[in-house]
């Protein structure tokens, strides 16, 4: 166990996963929270709050309920420092628990990710969007004060994100709280498995998983994380999947496979606008520049570059067994979307793991099509000539750990 | 009524951005399914109610930022 800025993060380097309090996370940009958030948002037939409240509220309780533990915070004020530390290296704002009591109160912060990020991405909101904070909050105060999950009612009546707005506000009530109440699964089961060869040898993929992890990329005085162009996120991987597949599921349940057909592309999408902010940001950054360009010399030889840093990521194993400009074969082990559709409900029809799937097609057109070489300037125009072309990538499933397949896996090429 | 949907989604692919016709989807979706129609597998030979029309002109025009021309 390694830690970092005195917080105990488990870096499982065999299964490229991270995990803190025993709930693995991800690295996600503001981008991509605030793309997935508002397509479940979109979906106007669901009724989302209760699962983006309950997966956030799930899993900061079972983290900080073992981080306590873990860190044997026994009195009250250790327990608020420590959630609002986990809070703010996590990137999504800051957190003030001192003025809440256990029967509640009110809280309100100068500093959101989702507020900031929804703001600067879509404009003034025309409601609060702190929803992951809301159940966050109220799963700190059940783990902070020995109660159980769903013992606080979060209200968010105003947020940073709306128009003349300051501070985000939350209020607490010691009362049961409506939101959806989850078990929380933790790591899942990871598999045993050895690296896929990889056709490139200008890349030193443990050289770049080591010094990626070693950056310290946690959240500032603010709660921020700005890095290579985004703000980044120490995120939750089981909130993600939580608030992705109810969604998949709330779906399938009224509409059937039309439902499934309709939600899937937003995934995926969600996949391509992670890849092209956050790899596009990487591969033109100054530290890109100094640990991996040097040794690159083609267009192959930058796809394993990047696919290097993904597995820095805490994504899950991430390895191109075949690269061209004409198609490429991503092979992952122990991806997280996979590893938490089975914990949470077994295994899956179809396969899941859509994040990967964008993300994988991402690379590809950022690479090939998108020459990010060249060093682009990644605007909307770019993001638009890269993905609505009829000629851009696109990522095929071919295997899904998902459904019990041992790994999973996607063939990408041209439309 | 045949035609006008499947000009309004052409216009959507014209005019919006990268997955605003798979947002459009999933917002009408409940709607579309009331009359068996399928958004991705619209024809010139589409015919749908003129409620339905209005509907998705709407939702169409909100997602691009511009009104769809009638």
């Amino acid at each position: 166990m390694e830690t970092i800025v005195s917080l105990p993060v488990e870096m499982d380097a065999a299964h490229r996963r991270h995990f803190l309090g025993g709930e693995p996370i991800v690295f996600h940009c503001h981008h991509y929270n605030t793309f997935l958030q508002r397509s479940i948002q979109d979906a106007h037939f669901i009724d989302s709050d209760p699962f983006l409240i309950g997966a956030a509220a799930e899993v900061a309780f079972a983290q900080l309920t073992s981080l306590i533990r873990q860190e044997q915070c026994s009195n009250e004020a250790d327990r608020r420092e420590l959630a609002e530390r986990v809070y703010s290296w996590s990137g999504f704002g800051t957190l003030d628990f001192s003025g809440l009591t256990v029967t509640g109160g009110v809280m309100t912060t100068p500093n959101s990710h989702y507020a900031a990020a929804w703001n600067a991405k879509w404009g003034a909101a025309d409601r609060p969007v702190c929803l992951f904070t809301s159940g966050w909050i109220s799963g700190a105060m059940s783990a902070i004060h020995d109660r159980p999950l769903g013992d606080y009612h979060v209200d968010h009546p105003s947020c940073l994100a709306m128009d003349g707005t300051q501070r985000c506000a939350f209020d607490v009530t010691a009362t049961p709280a409506s939101y959806t109440k989850f078990e929380a699964v933790g790591a899942g089961n990871l598999t045993d498995h050895g690296a896929h060869p990889f056709p490139c040898k200008n890349v030193d993929s443990e050289g770049v998983y080591n010094a990626v992890t070693s950056m310290p990329l946690v959240g500032d005085a603010t709660g921020s994380i700005p890095a290579f162009g985004v703000y980044l996120t120490h995120h939750y991987a089981n909130y993600y999947n939580r608030i992705g597949f109810e969604m998949l599921h709330n779906a399938i349940d009224q509409f059937g496979d039309e439902g499934r057909d309709v939600v899937q592309p937003l995934l995926v999408e969600a996949g391509h606008v992670c890849a092209f902010n956050t790899f596009g940001g990487i591969m033109k950054s100054s530290e890109w520049d100094a640990l991996i360009a040097p040794s690159l010399e083609t267009p192959e030889d930058w796809v394993h570059g990047i696919v290097a840093v993904v597995n820095s990521l805490g994504w899950g194993r991430w390895q191109a067994t075949e690269v061209s400009k004409h198609q490429a074969t991503f092979v992952v082990q122990d991806d997280y979307e996979s590893v938490g559709y089975r914990a949470m409900y077994g295994n899956a029809k179809f396969p899941c793991s859509y994040l990967a799937q964008g993300a994988a097609a991402g690379i590809m057109n950022l690479v090939y099509k998108g020459d990010i070489q060249s060093r682009p300037e990644l605007t909307p125009e770019f993001y638009r000539s890269l993905f609505r072309s009829h000629d851009a990538y696109a990522a095929t499933p071919l295997k899904s750990r998902a459904m019990g397949d041992d790994v999973t896996s996607f063939r990408v090429a041209r439309v | 009524m045949a035609g006008e949907l499947y000009k309004v989604l052409n216009w959507m692919q014209a005019n919006g951005d990268v997955g605003d016709v798979d947002r459009l989807r999933v917002k009408v979706l409940p709607l579309t399914l009331k009359e068996k129609i399928f958004l991705a597998k619209v024809t010139q030979q589409t015919e749908c109610s003129s409620d339905l029309l209005g509907t998705i002109r709407d939702a169409a025009s909100e997602l691009v930022g511009q009104p769809c021309p009638a």
